[in-house]
């Protein structure tokens, strides 16, 4: 073996000496043979001439030699990229089309694929990632499975299920960040002390938090993010030990984490961690439930062990708890699943639809490469007959294929590299954990990867259909060029079909997938956002403990913005709808009901009296708040639609009357319209608004302005946020959008994937289009001859065209059949990415066929007009 | 040259063997000494020698190198090596076998079968 390799090597690096001494050995031979001969009588030439007889065909066996060492294979190599190269230059239109088809397929596929890679199968960036769960809250009665944890409950389970040892749960925060500049409000997370130490990511500078931290009897200390320390810090690599004020607090910096470091599950952007510090009343808490929780299961433990030990713990906990406990579960998910949620599907989908492009791509090149083949078939079987092997000439069209497969991939790379930052705007960060979408190295892998199958696919077909038959037949097919071979056209047929129903499935998808958009944007959001903008502010709690403090500075605002020119009207609420933000409270009814108490849950909000008006909501009973509604005055509230319909069906809410926990009795004096707090898409849940001046609790205090004004957006908003900072200058404004901007963040998630499903499915059309387009273009001049005494002998012109369009169109509809059939057996995977559309929908089945079958019959006509026009002399 | 008898396939890298054992060769004297040892009834176009020889090298059953031939001309000298001795041995074996297997089934008559 190593002799083998090392002549092979030898042969290989010293080639030329190789060359060279074979060619004097052998012509040494035959001077031997010739001295020999010439030494038993005969001349010098006629001795020379004998020998080189003797010898045979030298050539033939210096190439034997050759590959005796092995040296032939790369020989044909080079000699067909050579042959490759040369023909594909000689062809620039064909070769320009191939490689932007391959280009376009295995660009769009790599890029979604660097997606995929980074939401779904890079690694998380913790320890073991693999071992940790999502551990939520499962409200059964309510059919919402993914809840946070109550405090006391966790404790309960963190210290009870032996299989999740380290839990830890975290809360978000907004503090003031003051003693700077312009005051901010910046969130973050409490944490509690364990979940560094379960997550295993090092800190970038200093330590992280510990579980001593949650001490309060200790110092407090604050970890910061990368980000918040290079924009606040700028990056001073000697913060640890310095102090932050947050709300009012000093903390003490202990550490930075690194860049790429991302909270699990957390929803916002965490500026800094702090360790949650819970006292004795705070561990009894069941009833908020605010926590989220991860885990990391104990070695050899899996999910669904983890899942049914902690059913056991809150099964015990419905007992003895009944007040708060009763109908909750838990729910463990592994941690991956968790993060990329209904994400996966969306993203597979995708990946889906550009594996089809891919795939229409590649059958056009097939396709495109046959027809080439086609037209030199006779120079290829003359190679055949020359003796060239079956294999040899398969390996002479694979090098083609292979070579603009790489052409096409190295286009494809700078598709990407183009594209890959792009989709990440498009994409929300949450799906995102590891950070940044990157070509990695598997990414890369999956594009080479991409290109040799293309390379392969569309190589193998030609390569197939020429080698068959044989050679005597192939002579003679490719001599008669007036139709070319039927095994030639019945192959570019079946690819032309099968494209076609790509396409097909494709479209249907987008139809589906359009539809369910329409009928988002129909749904009426239940406010008037036009000329609506919102100003979002946070009033530090340390700055405004007082509830009275609170008022004199709302109404203050509220009577000065009111006032502005153009201003109609203003008004103030807690968290502003299309945020997913503010909570949910439990209330019990003063009536009879046959409601369990876990359904009587609402979202609570504090609204000023114009809120309503300003936002355009409209009363369908009872009465609006007024002036007379003030803090002193008996408590009352308005509900939305959803929430009379649900605790009343048929009957009247107006009147009735409801208390939170132990707080005192509130009575419904009036029914708003419903607004899609979360959305279009979700369901609108309950909803309880009171007036804030008669509620103390900070947590509802209202934190947001709505304006309806003729100004333009951004002008109100300064207006506004400098009036904020007149009042105080201590207040944090985070925020300031116009309504119509968060309504439509609320879908930009799914018109993203419309984007680029769109793009994909035009993209297939449009490949498929320039397929068919090809086959009749090749057909119409494979059969000029014929199609010239046709008409000679009097076939009408609308004849002939008959003929070429029934050649790009027969494959077609075939092949829209095949699409529907597909369609029907494989939308019902999007069910759950579409919205209000059935996923057999009939209007989507209807127009793709017939959009599908014009876009082929035009592809087939204009060659066929073109072709049917010649002139027969 | 006299009529002869068909070369089977792989006999011919045995008979190179065979006659560099008895010492180091050019190609020329290689196919004059197969001719001599097989009372010339074995015969091959001379070039067809070659592949066989480079294949042999190749594996490692023949060593070569430059000398002067006879009548001073320059020629490569091919020398046996180790694990070509070994092979020659094996093959002979292998064939001395399946040559009196042949001849057995060959001189066979019907009653012993």
């Amino acid at each position: 073996m190593r002799a083998r390799l090392r002549s092979w090597l030898d042969g290989l690096i010293g080639r030329s000496r190789f060359e060279r001494d074979m060619e004097e050995e052998l012509r040494s031979h035959i001077q031997i043979r010739a001295d020999d001969l010439a030494g038993r009588g005969l001349t010098r030439a006629e001795a020379q001439r004998q020998a080189r007889l003797e010898f045979g065909a030298v050539e033939a066996y210096k190439e034997e030699c050759r590959e005796a060492r092995h040296l032939r294979l790369l020989d044909d190599l080079g000699g067909d990229l050579r042959l490759a190269a040369r023909s594909l230059r000689r062809t620039p239109g064909f070769t320009a089309a191939a490689v932007i088809s391959l280009a376009l397929g295995i660009g769009a596929n790599t890029a979604i694929y660097s997606v995929v890679d980074a939401a779904l199968l890079r690694p998380l960036p913790y320890r073991d990632p693999d071992r940790l769960v999502a551990v939520y809250e499962n409200h059964v009665i309510r059919g919402s499975p993914h809840n946070n944890f109550a405090v006391a409950n966790y404790v309960d389970l963190q210290t009870a299920a032996s299989s999740l040892p380290e839990l830890a749960g975290s809360m978000p925060t907004g503090r003031a960040l003051t003693g700077v500049e312009i005051p901010e409000q910046v969130s973050g997370g409490m944490v509690t002390g364990n979940a560094f130490t379960m997550l295993g990511t090092a800190a970038a500078l200093g330590r992280t938090l510990l579980p001593e931290d949650s001490d309060p009897r200790k110092p407090a200390v604050v970890l910061l993010s990368h980000a918040f320390w290079t924009r606040k810090f700028g990056g001073d690599p000697r913060i640890v030990g310095r102090s932050l004020t947050l709300d009012g607090r000093s903390f003490e910096i202990v550490g930075v984490m690194p860049a790429s470091f991302r909270f699990p599950l957390a929803w916002h952007e965490d500026h800094y961690w702090l360790p949650l510090q819970w006292n004795a009343r705070d561990k009894q808490e069941r009833s908020n439930h605010n926590l989220w929780c991860v885990g990391r299961l104990r070695g050899g433990v899996t999910a669904a062990q983890a899942q049914a030990e902690a059913s056991t713990v809150f099964a015990r906990l419905q007992k003895d708890h009944p007040q708060t406990n009763d109908g909750i579960d838990a729910t463990v998910l592994p941690l991956r699943e968790a993060i990329s949620g209904d994400a996966r599907r969306a993203l597979l989908m995708l990946l889906g639809a550009v594996g089809a492009v891919l795939l229409i791509a590649c059958t056009n090149v097939a396709g495109l490469v046959l027809a080439r083949s086609m037209a030199r078939q006779k120079e290829i079987a003359v190679r055949a007959a020359l003796g060239a092997s079956r294999l040899r000439i398969a390996r002479y069209l694979l090098t083609e294929t292979l070579l603009l497969a790489c052409l096409g991939g190295i286009s494809a790379g700078a598709l990407c590299a183009w594209a890959v930052p792009v989709l990440g705007t498009l994409l929300p960060p949450d799906l995102l954990p590891a950070g940044k979408i990157a070509m990695s190295a598997g990414v890369l892998l999956f594009g080479v990867g991409a290109a040799l199958f293309t390379g392969l696919a569309c190589g193998l077909a030609p390569a197939i259909v020429l080698s068959r038959g044989a050679t005597q037949r192939r002579l003679a097919d490719a001599s008669r060029s007036s139709t070319g071979t039927a095994a030639g056209f019945r192959a570019r047929g079946v690819l032309v079909a099968s494209e076609t129903a790509l396409a097909v499935l494709l479209l249907v998808g987008l139809g589906l997938l359009l539809k369910s958009f329409w009928r988002l944007l129909e749904v009426d959001p239940g406010v008037k956002s036009r000329g609506v903008v919102t100003v979002r502010f946070f009033l530090p709690p340390f700055l405004y403990l007082e509830q009275s403090q609170r008022l004199t500075f709302y109404s203050r605002l509220l009577e000065q913005v009111q006032s502005r020119p153009g201003v109609e009207s203003a008004g103030l609420i807690t968290t502003l709808p299309f945020l997913s933000e503010g909570g949910s409270s439990w209330f019990l009814l003063e009536e009879a009901t046959k409601l369990r108490k876990e359904e009587l849950l609402a979202s609570n909000r504090l609204v000023s009296t114009d809120y309503f008006r300003t936002m355009g909501i409209p009363l369908r009973r009872g009465r609006w708040f007024d002036t007379h509604d003030s803090g002193d005055a008996p408590l009352v509230a308005m509900i939305n639609e959803a929430m009379a319909r649900r605790f009343w069906p048929g009957g009247d809410p107006i009147g009735k009357r409801f208390h939170f926990y132990d707080k005192p009795s509130v009575e419904i004096v009036g029914v708003v319209g419903d607004v899609h707090q979360r959305g279009p898409e979700k369901r609108v849940e309950p909803e309880i608004y009171r007036p804030f001046a008669q509620e103390s609790q900070v947590w509802l205090a209202p934190r947001a302005l709505v304006l309806k004004t003729s100004l333009e957006p951004g002008a109100a908003g300064a207006t506004v946020r400098d009036l904020i900072h007149q009042l105080g200058k201590d207040v944090p404004v985070p925020a300031i959008d116009p309504l119509e901007a968060l309504l439509s963040d609320t879908i930009s998630t799914r018109r993203a994937s419309l984007l680029l499903i769109g793009l994909f499915a035009g993209l297939a059309a449009l490949l498929t289009a320039v397929g068919i387009y090809g086959i009749v273009a090749y057909s119409a001049a494979r059969r000029t001859r014929e199609l010239a005494i046709r008409a000679a002998i009097g076939a009408q012109r609308g004849q002939l065209l008959g003929l070429l369009v029934e050649k790009g169109l027969r494959p077609a509809l075939a092949g829209v059949g095949v699409g529907l059939a597909l369609s029907f057996a494989l939308m019902p995977l999007l069910e759950s990415l579409l919205f209000e559309v059935s996923t057999i929908d009939g209007l989507t089945f209807a127009c793709v066929p017939s959009l599908m079958t014009a876009l082929a019959a035009a592809a087939s006509f204009f060659p066929a007009r073109r072709a049917s026009r010649m002139n027969p002399l | 040259m006299p009529p002869s008898a068909r070369l089977l396939p792989g006999t011919l890298e045995m008979l190179i063997l065979k006659a560099v054992s008895l010492g180091p060769q050019h190609g020329y004297g290689v196919l004059l000494r197969i001719q001599q040892i097989s009372g010339g009834t074995l015969s091959i176009e001379q070039g067809a020698l070659y592949p066989a020889l480079y294949r042999l090298e190749h594996h490692g059953l023949l060593a070569s190198e430059w000398g002067s031939s006879e009548n001073n001309r320059r020629a490569k000298y091919y020398t046996l090596t180790g694990a070509g001795r070994k092979r020659l041995h094996e093959e002979t074996e292998g064939w001395n076998r399946l040559v009196s297997a042949m001849a057995a089934a060959l001189r066979a008559r019907a009653e012993e079968a």
